[in-house]
C-alpha cells in the first residue's frame, strides 16, 4: 500500500512539487528557529552563578578626574554607602558588571596555555554582594586587596578550560606580558556575566589593586529599605563625594530585562516569521487536499466500490500528504544536516538534533492535523452517487 | 446468487422525495447474464448499486452470494465487495496517473495479496481482455474500447462471482462496443461468472440469456 501511494504522488510529482517546496522551506525556518531556541533553552536552564535581585549598580564616568581621584572618590563613596542601613553591602567592580553592555576581554595563560575569557576587576566584597558561592577554595581576601597582591579567582569554566581535572588552587598564571603571575585562590562555579541565555563562557576575577585599570562601579545590595526616598539620599550623598565624576545609578533588574529583550527579539521575529510560514502550509494543505478530493471524487467512489472502508479512505488520503510532508522533510533533513558536520555557527550537534526532531514533528502533526479534515470528507463520499456521474 | 426480494428505494431530498425502485423481485442463478434496459432516470443504476453493496434499499430483503445483506456493517459489506463483486461502469473510472497494471492490480491493494502475486493475477486479467501489451501504458493513451477492456480487467482480476456493468458499452462505438460485450460473454461462459449489465442497446440484450425492462422504478417484463 505505501509503495501504491509512493507510485500515486510521484505520479503527481508536478501537481504537488508546489507543496513539497512549501514544506521543504518550512522545514528549514523551522529548523533555523528550533536551533536559535534550543540554543538560548540549553544557556537559559544552565545556572546563573549570582544574585541578581536587589542589587543595584552606581556608575562613575568622568574624563577629566585623574585616575588616582577617581579611585579616591569611588574608595570613600564605599566606605559611606555601607553605613546606610539599607545597604548591606557594598563592593568595586570594573564596568563590565552582570547584565551590562560592556565586556573586557583578556587572554589568561599557564604553562603557555591561554584562554580568552571575560575579566572582572573585584574587591574583597564583590563575592558577597553578588552571593556568589565558591566550589573551591576562597574569595580574595581584605589583606590581599589592601596590599595589591596578584590573586584571581576563576569561575569552573576558566578553570576547566586552563587545567582541565588538574587542581588549579595556589597555580600561577599571568594576564600580561611582564612576566607577572597571579595566584588562583578560588574557583567559583557558573558565572554568566551576560545573564540567563549567555553561554557558558570563562571569567576570571583578579584583586583591582593589583592591575592597572581603573575601578569605575560600585555594587550595592540593598534591602527592603530601599525605596526611592532612599535612593534619591543616596545620590545626593554620593554626588558630594564624587569629585566632578557623573553618578548613574540603574538596577540589575532592569538591565537584565534589557539584557532579555536583546536575545528575544531576534527569537521573535523569527518565530513570527516561521509561524506565518507555517500558517501558510497549513492553509496551502488545505486548499489543495480540497481541489484535489473534489478531483478525485471518481477515484474514491470507485475505491470504496473495490473494497475500500470509509476508514480506509481516510487513511490513505491523510497518508498521502503525511508522505509529501516526509519526502520534503527529508530533503531539509539532508540540509538541515550540513549544520553539524560543516560546524557553521558552532553550536553542538545535540542542539541541531533537537531542533530536527522539533520541526519534524511540528510539520508531521501540522501536516496530519491539515489533512484530516478533507480527508474525512472524502471518506464521506458516497460512492453510489459519484460512479455514475459523467 | 443474486435475490430481491419487494425492494423498495426512496431518495429524500429536502424538496423532493423520488421513487427510484418500487417492489423490485429478482432473482439472478449463478453463472446468468442478465441485461437490464429502461429509459434515463428509471432506476437502472440504483439498481445495480443495491446489488453491488453500494446502497441500501429503503425497504425489501437483499441477498447476495446467500448472504441476507442488511446484517452487515460498513467493514464487511466492503469485504464482500472486494471478493465477490466487480463493477465496470459507463465511463471506466481508471485513475489516470496509475499505469494499466496498476489499475488492474487495485483491488488486490485491499486484500492480503503479495506484490507478485498481485502482478501474476493482474497480467493474467489482462491477457484474458487482450491487453497484454499494454500494460505499462497510462489510461491517457488509450482508446475508449482499451480502457473499457482495463476496466473489465480490473473488475475480475479478485475472481468476483458477480460482475456488475453499468452501461459498459454506452461511450464507445459499435465496434469497440462489440468487443467489449465478447469479452463479457467469454468470461460469462468460462467462469461462470454471473453478470448483471445495463445498457441501452438491444442487440446487446438480445445477446445475453435474461432482460428485465424498467420504467419509472417498476419492472415491466
Ligand atoms: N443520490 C440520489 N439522490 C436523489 N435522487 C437520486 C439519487 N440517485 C438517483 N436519484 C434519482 O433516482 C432516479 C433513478 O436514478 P438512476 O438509478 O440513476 O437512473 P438510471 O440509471 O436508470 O438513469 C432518478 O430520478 C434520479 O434522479
Ligand atoms: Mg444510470
Amino acid at each position: 500500500m505505501i509503495k501504491h501511494l509512493i507510485q500515486l504522488i510521484w505520479n503527481k510529482k508536478r501537481s504537488n512539487f508546489l507543496l513539497t517546496t512549501e514544506i521543504f522551506a518550512s522545514f528549514i525556518v523551522l529548523f533555523g528557529v528550533m536551533s536559535l531556541v534550543f540554543y538560548n533553552y540549553g544557556n537559559y536552564v544552565q545556572p546563573l552563578g549570582y544574585d541578581y535581585e536587589d542589587v543595584w549598580a552606581v556608575y562613575f564616568t568622568g574624563q577629566d578626574t585623574p585616575d588616582s581621584v577617581f579611585s579616591e572618590a569611588l574608595e570613600r563613596a564605599k566606605q559611606q554607602v555601607v553605613s546606610y542601613p539599607e545597604i548591606d553591602g557594598a563592593a568595586l567592580c570594573t564596568s563590565n558588571t552582570p547584565y551590562s553592555q560592556t565586556t573586557m576581554r583578556w587572554n589568561i595563560t599557564y604553562e603557555g596555555k591561554s584562554v580568552l575569557s571575560e575579566m572582572i576587576l573585584a574587591d574583597e566584597n564583590l563575592a558577597s554582594v553578588l552571593n556568589m558561592p565558591l566550589e573551591e577554595g576562597r574569595w580574595m581576601d581584605r589583606a590581599e586587596v589592601e596590599s595589591g597582591q596578584p590573586v584571581v579567582v576563576l569561575n569552573r569554566q576558566a578553570k576547566e578550560a586552563l587545567f582541565g581535572d588538574e587542581p588549579a588552587l595556589g597555580k600561577m598564571a599571568s594576564l600580561s606580558d611582564d612576566g607577572k603571575f597571579w595566584k588562583v585562590v578560588g574557583v567559583l562555579g557558573n558565572f554568566k556575566a551576560k545573564g540567563e541565555f549567555q553561554e557558558l563562557e570563562p571569567v576570571v576575577f583578579i584583586n583591582h589593586q593589583s592591575y592597572d585599570i581603573p575601578m569605575d562601579v560600585i555594587l550595592l545590595n540593598t534591602n527592603e529599605g530601599a525605596d526611592a526616598v532612599f535612593e534619591a539620599a543616596l545620590l545626593k550623598g554620593l554626588n558630594r563625594l564624587a569629585r566632578g565624576a557623573n553618578i548613574e545609578l540603574s538596577y540589575l533588574t532592569s538591565q537584565r530585562r534589557n539584557q532579555h529583550a536583546i536575545t528575544k527579539a531576534p527569537m521573535i521575529i523569527a518565530a513570527t516569521v516561521c509561524g506565518f510560514l507555517l500558517l501558510n502550509v497549513g492553509l496551502g494543505l488545505l486548499g489543495v487536499l480540497w481541489f484535489n478530493i473534489r478531483k478525485r471524487r471518481g477515484e474514491i467512489g470507485l475505491r470504496r466500490a473495490l473494497g475500500a472502508t470509509r476508514g480506509g479512505i481516510l487513511v490513505h488520503f491523510v497518508s498521502e500528504a503525511v508522505l509529501i510532508a516526509a519526502f520534503a522533510i527529508l530533503v531539509g533533513l539532508f540540509f538541515a544536516g550540513q549544520f553539524p558536520l560543516l560546524g557553521v555557527f558552532g553550536l553542538d550537534a545535540s542542539i541541531y538534533l533537537s531542533a530536527a526532531l522539533a520541526s519534524v514533528g511540528i510539520l508531521v502533526v501540522l501536516v496530519a492535523a491539515c489533512a484530516f479534515v478533507p480527508s474525512r470528507e472524502a471518506a464521506q463520499v458516497q460512492p453510489a452517487m459519484v460512479l455514475h456521474e459523467e | 446468487m443474486i435475490s430481491l426480494n419487494q425492494v423498495e428505494k426512496v431518495y429524500r431530498t429536502r424538496t423532493v422525495e423520488t421513487l427510484a425502485l418500487n417492489n423490485i423481485n429478482l432473482s439472478v442463478e449463478q453463472g446468468e447474464f442478465l441485461s437490464i434496459m429502461g429509459p434515463s432516470g428509471c432506476g437502472k443504476s440504483t439498481l445495480l448499486n443495491i446489488i453491488g453493496l453500494l446502497d441500501e434499499p429503503t425497504r425489501g430483503k437483499v441477498e447476495i452470494a446467500g448472504a441476507l445483506v442488511r446484517n452487515y456493517s460498513g467493514r464487511e459489506l466492503a469485504q464482500l465487495r472486494n471478493e465477490k463483486i466487480g463493477f465496470v461502469f459507463q465511463s471506466f473510472h481508471l485513475i489516470n496517473d496509475l499505469p494499466v497494471v496498476d489499475n488492474v492490480e487495485l483491488p488486490l491493494l485491499y486484500r492480503k495479496v503479495s506484490a507478485r502475486e498481485r502482478r501474476r493475477l493482474a497480467e493474467e486479467a489482462l491477457q484474458s481482455v487482450g491487453l497484454s501489451n499494454r500494460i505499462r501504458h497510462f489510461p491517457t493513451q488509450l482508446s475508449g474500447g482499451q480502457k473499457q477492456r482495463v476496466a473489465i480487467a480490473r473488475a475480475i482480476v479478485g475472481r468476483p462471482s458477480i460482475l456488475l456493468a453499468d452501461e459498459p458499452t454506452g461511450n464507445l462505438d459499435s465496434v469497440m462496443g462489440n468487443e467489449v460485450m465478447d469479452i463479457l460473454l467469454r468470461l460469462n461462459k468460462e467462469y461462470r461468472t454471473t453478470v448483471v449489465m445495463v445498457t441501452h442497446d438491444e442487440s446487446m440484450a438480445r445477446r445475453t440469456n435474461r432482460l428485465v425492462r424498467l420504467f419509472d422504478g417498476s419492472q415491466v417484463g
